[in-house]
């Protein structure tokens, strides 16, 4: 415990951005977790990060339409 | 005497133009992405739609419009470049004016402790915002807003799904300088669709 950082909420979002992009080493992953575990705002940015993925996935699509797929 | 039942055909091209249309905005923030020039992607998204338009008859429905039209611009930037290249051997890149406009702003989402300077609310309903119109609308918005290279890089990276070390080669920067213009996009546009969406949408 005692090698464990507390992390800010500023880097454990700059921790979850960068996971979008590369793995995280385990130090910073174990971190993030704890930090996660006790912050409702953190958990929230982690949604909204993937939802912000998601969307850009679907606007590169098409968008709202999305032709040509029948839903 | 002629047929006046003929009259359908040149109406459907008419709702494929407007159709093909439609698109441009996309079109031209994804050559933008790739050119850096807004200007220069105008031309090549133009291009494109007049060849899209020439072979529309090979669009064989099985994929989105929109990533049909985005397989023939990538050829059209690829000739572009070329073309280019070709022109001046010497092509050298205005450097980014902007990235510097604002490095504090970032800070000012956190507090002197680090913490989020206002509680993140929840976003009600995303599943359905992806289903609106203008909810589109207001994320086009949000991504024109961001800084120049920061627009550029986040679109590549999350909307055309280039892996992080190709982009920063590309736009000649550092991994860590490419995760920080990243994530100030991200956080800036989480920022912008809040505001500008969900903070409206209650349910």
């Amino acid at each position: 415990m005692s090698d464990a950082a507390e992390l800010s909420c500023k880097e454990a979002a700059r921790l979850m951005s960068k996971r979008q992009d590369v793995a995280l080493t385990n130090d910073e992953q174990e971190n993030l977790k704890n930090h996660l575990y006790q912050c409702l705002s953190c958990r929230r940015f982690e949604q909204q990060l993937g939802f912000l993925r998601q969307l850009a996935q679907r606007y590169s699509k098409g968008g709202a339409a999305t032709e040509n797929e029948p839903t | 005497m002629a047929d006046k039942k003929n009259i359908n055909p040149p109406d459907r091209m008419a709702a494929l133009f407007a159709e093909v249309e439609s698109h441009r905005g996309y079109l031209v923030r994804f050559a933008t992405a790739k050119l850096r020039d807004g200007d220069q992607a105008e031309e090549v998204v133009q291009e494109a739609l007049l060849a899209a338009l020439d072979g529309v008859g090979s669009f064989s429905g099985q994929s989105s419009l929109r990533t049909w039209l985005t397989s023939i611009l990538k050829f059209k930037i690829i000739d572009f470049q070329r073309r280019v290249i070709a022109e001046r051997a010497h092509f050298s890149q205005a450097p980014d004016e902007d990235d510097s406009a604002d490095p504090e702003w970032m800070d000012r989402l956190f507090d002197d402790t680090g913490h989020w300077g206002q509680r993140l609310a929840e976003w009600s309903n995303p599943d359905d915002a992806l289903q609106q119109k203008q909810f589109f609308e207001v994320f086009e918005r949000c991504m024109d807003k961001l800084p120049k290279a920061a627009g550029r890089v986040f679109f590549q990276r999350e909307v055309m799904g280039i892996e992080t070390d190709e982009i920063c080669k590309e736009e000649g920067i550092s991994a860590s300088n490419c995760w920080v213009m990243l994530h100030r996009a991200r956080l800036a546009l989480r920022e912008c669709l809040d505001r500008n969406w969900f903070q409206g949408v209650k349910s």
